[in-house]
């Protein structure tokens, strides 16, 4: 599983396409605390990310991949 | 080259051939909507097959095609005689992409354009339709992906944006000659449900150095937002050629923005300004040094001052350019002078103003007035470096419309302005691409550029003003007002018209009821010709000629290597490969095992092995059946295989072979295998097996047991398997086709089951038997052997005979008893029965006949009509001395 939904956060580990999106976007509503760890993500569908943009939810682990962090680092605040 | 494009090809012909008679068909009867229905239903069918192929060229402009159609369908625009011809472009283009691909299997990326445009002119109509008025501004066509670099266009590029390190590096780049440019992404909203990821496609941009993501429109609270709905824009700076980044986004050209970017944009000095501009001293000393091309002396100065400066600061920031500037250019003194200058104000560079300074034309008094000439020339010129980059005449066209501006310069006297031109021009030709000379009109001659030229055109009237060269759509829609069309097609040359010699198609389409009468009249030729030995043997017994016995069978050879000759190649003609059957297989093992949880590798060999067109038709179901059972009943998930030592994926192979005369399918699975205990008990649960056969019945044969009829190991009906008739099924239509099927399965390692087909149904081989004074066909497949038995060596067993061969009892049962005759098998001068030891379903019955005679090769007939109802015969043939013979159904007389 590419996205994996925890108590208290939500894991994107690999490449992530954009089947869980509806699932993501009830579950930010739902965890209005809820962290979002994006370490072992490398790539995310834009339908997760324009979910995630939209929360406006500071992100709790940014990526480790470099690039994906360039992309996302402009748009995603970190905590 | 794969068949199914094959036929998706020569489909395309047909119905590129069927359009255009029905555009022309169209023109004598506007108003037929039959004809209209027709047309729609040729591109529709069209556009949908070639969106199977890798094609997008080809499918943007067949989907406008039927739009268009769709809309002319409803009445929504009227049919035209520009509509035909933008149809019949479109087509011709259509056509010449799939000569193209068929010639090369790849479509060249420098079509893009063409067949944007060609969609364009296609959706124009509708929309011209729509509002019923022309648009007479001649609105600026989308068919130019790259836009000129006007000032403006690089002034309102975020530029800023890019980091320092990065545009440093595209600079540097730039300056050994790559191209850079600006990308911008917007995908349309519903994208997703087209299976596009368009932050990937951005991501994997050829030659890009940075990205951004913004959002179209502020984002509405959470349960507002739809996640499907795609809001982004993606920003690419690459440094690919345009040729490069034309082919990755072909699919989506209208989503696309791309501006090339002069690099002197990218010296954008940022950071904290530290109380304002107070480096007088500096600058002025610098621009000393720089003046006097104190190169050495330059740097040190920048080299000491930036060690003294906080990195953060503006200064250094501009400092570290002009660094960059001077190590890259030394010999371009403006772009250094710039940067030092802009030291006193702290504004970045003014690039967009006059980048040269010698240029008078635009200071504060704005341009000075032109003559009309003089501006429709100029305009001309920019229409023309507007044109696509990608062609392989650029640099002609460079140095042409250099050489026109050259000429301008000259006329009105500007003669220090062809310097700057000339270095435009230079970079130009370095990039092979004309955004420099944009870039330089667009300085120097500000305003006039912006003004579309056809109003140039009426301003500028009496002028001589030289051949212009436009783009299909701005030129239609001018010709709407001004009067006599100008031919619009003129520029769209992709090399084919109709008067081209028209290559005739290599395949034609022919009904399977002709073939099925070609292959009838064969089989009577080859029955006929069977009669000519008889009658040889006639001329030669009872006329006593030998002589002409001896041609006949002479001739008899001849008519039988042709006759021999026309049905092999009758049977090519029914030939199909087996990939027919098997192209469906990767797509159902995929979704089934994805249902069921399980991991599975398909591996298909000898897809290219072929059989005749009723036998792979066969094929289809049974092999759909015995696939879903391996998936289902015989791998396993990934836990229990990894638990028993296996790959966690499990293994499906199928393969087709030819042996001889027939095509063997094997599927094999490395799954858990039968267990024969399991399917004893559960037959002899179901009632297929008594408590004796459940005793004695051998564990190959338990395994068979899962075709019969009404078996199934599993309690619950799935949607997958469970009724019990699949297995049955597979028996019954492999049967059909004379073929057998044979399943062997080890518990635990897996199950493979073979399949043995009939190369063709058309020929079938069988061995005639006398009997009773009448004559039997046996079907060759089913006869092991024939043997002479001594009487003495049969043996009655409670009324049932039998004898022992090498070793085994083999059951006996005389013909004439099995079709209600009663008269006793005859036996030889030596007191032998002839006995034809055939198989029944996996075992060997003998067969007593009077005598055995000939194999021969027949068409069978099925029986007809009343005699249909006659289980044990399957058909009757005619034979060469004209008297018919009795196939028997060895299945059916037992």
């Amino acid at each position: 599983m590419a996205i994996t939904f925890k108590k208290d956060r939500v894991v994107f580990s690999e490449m992530v396409d954009g089947e869980d999106a509806e699932r993501l976007l009830e579950w930010l509503q739902k965890h209005p605390k809820g962290k979002i760890d994006l370490a072992a993500c490398t790539h995310l569908h834009p339908a997760h990310l324009q979910v995630l943009l939209a929360a406006q939810r500071p992100i709790f682990t940014q990526p480790k991949d470099q690039l994906l962090f360039d992309w996302i680092a402009s748009t995603l605040q970190p905590v | 080259m794969n068949p199914l494009l094959e036929q998706f090809l020569s489909e395309s012909r047909e119905s590129l051939q069927g359009i255009g008679e029905k555009l022309m068909q169209l023109e004598q009867e506007p108003e037929s909507s039959e004809l209209m229905i027709e047309l729609f239903r040729l591109v529709h069918t069209l556009k949908g097959n070639s969106g199977l192929f890798d094609l997008p060229e080809l499918t943007r402009v067949l989907h406008a095609g039927e739009d268009l159609m769709d809309a002319v369908r409803n009445g929504r625009v009227a049919y035209s005689q520009i509509l035909a011809d933008r149809l019949l472009d479109a087509m011709d283009f259509v056509g010449m992409l799939c000569d193209e691909f068929e010639a090369k299997e790849r479509i060249d990326p420098k079509h893009i354009n063409i067949s944007v445009s060609l969609a364009e002119a296609l959706r124009q109509l509708m929309v011209d339709g729509r509002e019923n008025t022309v648009d007479a501004d001649g609105q600026a066509p989308e068919t130019i992906p790259v836009e000129p670099a006007e000032d403006t266009t690089c002034r309102l590029l975020q530029l800023s944006a890019l980091p320092e390190a990065t545009r440093m590096e595209a600079y540097r780049a730039a300056v050994n000659g790559a191209p850079l440019y600006w990308l911008a992404y917007r995908p349309s909203e519903d994208c997703f449900f087209q299976g596009d990821d368009p932050f990937y496609q951005a991501r994997q941009t050829p030659g890009i150095l940075w990205g951004s993501i913004a959002a179209r429109k502020p984002w509405p609270k959470l349960s507002e937002l739809d996640p499907y709905q795609c809001v982004l824009d993606f920003t690419v700076f690459s440094t690919a050629s345009i040729a490069e980044l034309e082919e990755y986004y072909r699919y989506v050209p209208d989503q696309m923005t791309i501006v090339p970017v002069s690099r002197q944009f990218l010296i954008l000095p940022q950071g904290d300004p530290n109380g304002g501009p107070v480096y007088e001293d500096f600058v002025t000393e610098a621009l000393a040094l720089h003046s006097a091309g104190n190169t050495a002396g330059l740097t040190r100065a920048v080299n000491s001052m930036l060690e003294l400066s906080n990195p953060d600061l503006w200064l250094s920031s501009a400092l570290r350019w002009l660094l960059l500037a001077i190590e890259l250019e030394p010999d371009n003194c403006v772009v250094a002078e710039k940067i030092l200058c802009s030291l006193r104000t702290l504004t970045p560079p003014a690039w967009h103003e006059n980048a040269i300074s010698d240029n008078r034309l635009a200071s504060e008094s704005g341009p000075a007035p032109l003559s009309p000439e003089v501006v429709s020339l100029i305009a001309a010129q920019r229409e023309i470096l507007s044109l696509p980059d990608n062609v392989g005449w650029i640099t002609g066209r460079l140095k042409a419309a250099t050489a026109s501006l050259s000429g301008c310069l000259h006329a009105m006297g500007m003669l220090e302005s062809v310097a700057s031109l000339d270095a435009a021009l230079e970079d130009a030709l370095a990039q092979g691409a004309a955004a420099p000379l944009l870039l330089w009109l667009g300085c120097k001659f500000k305003g006039i550029v912006e003004t579309p030229l056809s109003q140039l055109q009426q301003t500028a009237t009496g002028t001589t003003s030289p051949p212009i060269l436009q783009t299909q759509t701005s030129q239609s829609d001018q010709s709407a007002i001004t009067g006599p069309p100008i031919r619009t097609d003129s520029e769209i040359k992709f090399g084919r018209r109709a008067e081209d010699a028209y290559a005739g198609p290599k395949s034609i389409k022919v009904d399977q009821a002709k073939i099925d009468r070609l292959m009838n009249l064969i089989g009577e030729i080859v029955v006929a010709k069977n009669g000519l030995p008889y009658l040889a043997g006639r001329a030669e017994t009872v006329f006593g000629v030998r002589e002409l016995s001896r041609e006949i069978k002479a001739q008899y050879a001849v008519i039988n290597r042709i006759a021999e000759e026309m049905q092999d190649s009758i049977m090519q003609v029914r030939m199909m490969p087996v990939s027919f059957v098997f192209q469906r297989f990767p797509r159902l093992v995929r979704d089934t095992s994805n249902k069921l949880g399980k991991e599975v590798n398909l591996i298909l060999e000898g897809e290219e092995t072929e059989a005749d067109k009723n036998v792979i038709e066969s094929l289809g179901d049974p092999l759909v059946h015995i696939i879903r059972n391996s998936l289902d009943h015989g791998i396993e998930t990934p836990e229990i295989r990894c638990t028993l030592g296996k790959p966690a994926a499990g293994t499906i192979i199928i393969r087709a072979t030819q042996e001889s005369d027939r095509v063997i399918i094997e599927i094999r699975d490395d799954g858990k295998g039968i267990d024969p205990d399991v399917i004893k008990r559960k037959a002899y649960e179901k009632g297929i097996i008594d408590q004796e056969r459940l005793e004695r019945i051998s564990d190959q044969e338990a395994v068979n047991l899962v075709f019969a009829a009404g078996f199934s190991t599993s309690d619950v009906v799935s949607d997958l398997s469970g009724r019990g008739v699949g297995m049955d099924v597979v028996r019954t239509a492999v049967e059909k086709v004379n073929g057998t099927l044979n399943l062997e399965s080890e518990k635990g390692k897996g199950t493979r089951i073979r399949l043995s087909l009939p190369l063709s149904m058309a020929v079938t081989n069988v061995m005639i038997v006398e009997s009773n004074h009448q004559i039997f066909g046996i079907p060759m497949e089913s006869v092991l052997e024939t043997v002479r038995i001594p009487r003495a060596d049969i043996r009655t067993i409670k009324k049932n005979q039998a004898t022992v061969l090498r070793g085994r009892i083999v059951p006996l049962k005389p013909l004439n008893a099995l079709i209600g005759v009663d008269v006793p098998p005859k036996a030889n001068e030596e007191d032998e029965l002839a006995v034809l030891i055939v198989n029944l379903g996996g075992e060997s019955v003998g067969i007593l006949v009077d005598d055995f005679r000939e194999t021969v090769a027949i068409i069978l007939k099925p029986m007809t009509g009343i005699l249909a109802s006659l289980p044990a015969y399957s058909g009757s043939a005619l034979l060469g001395d004209g008297s018919v013979l009795m196939v028997l159904d060895i299945k059916e007389i037992f």
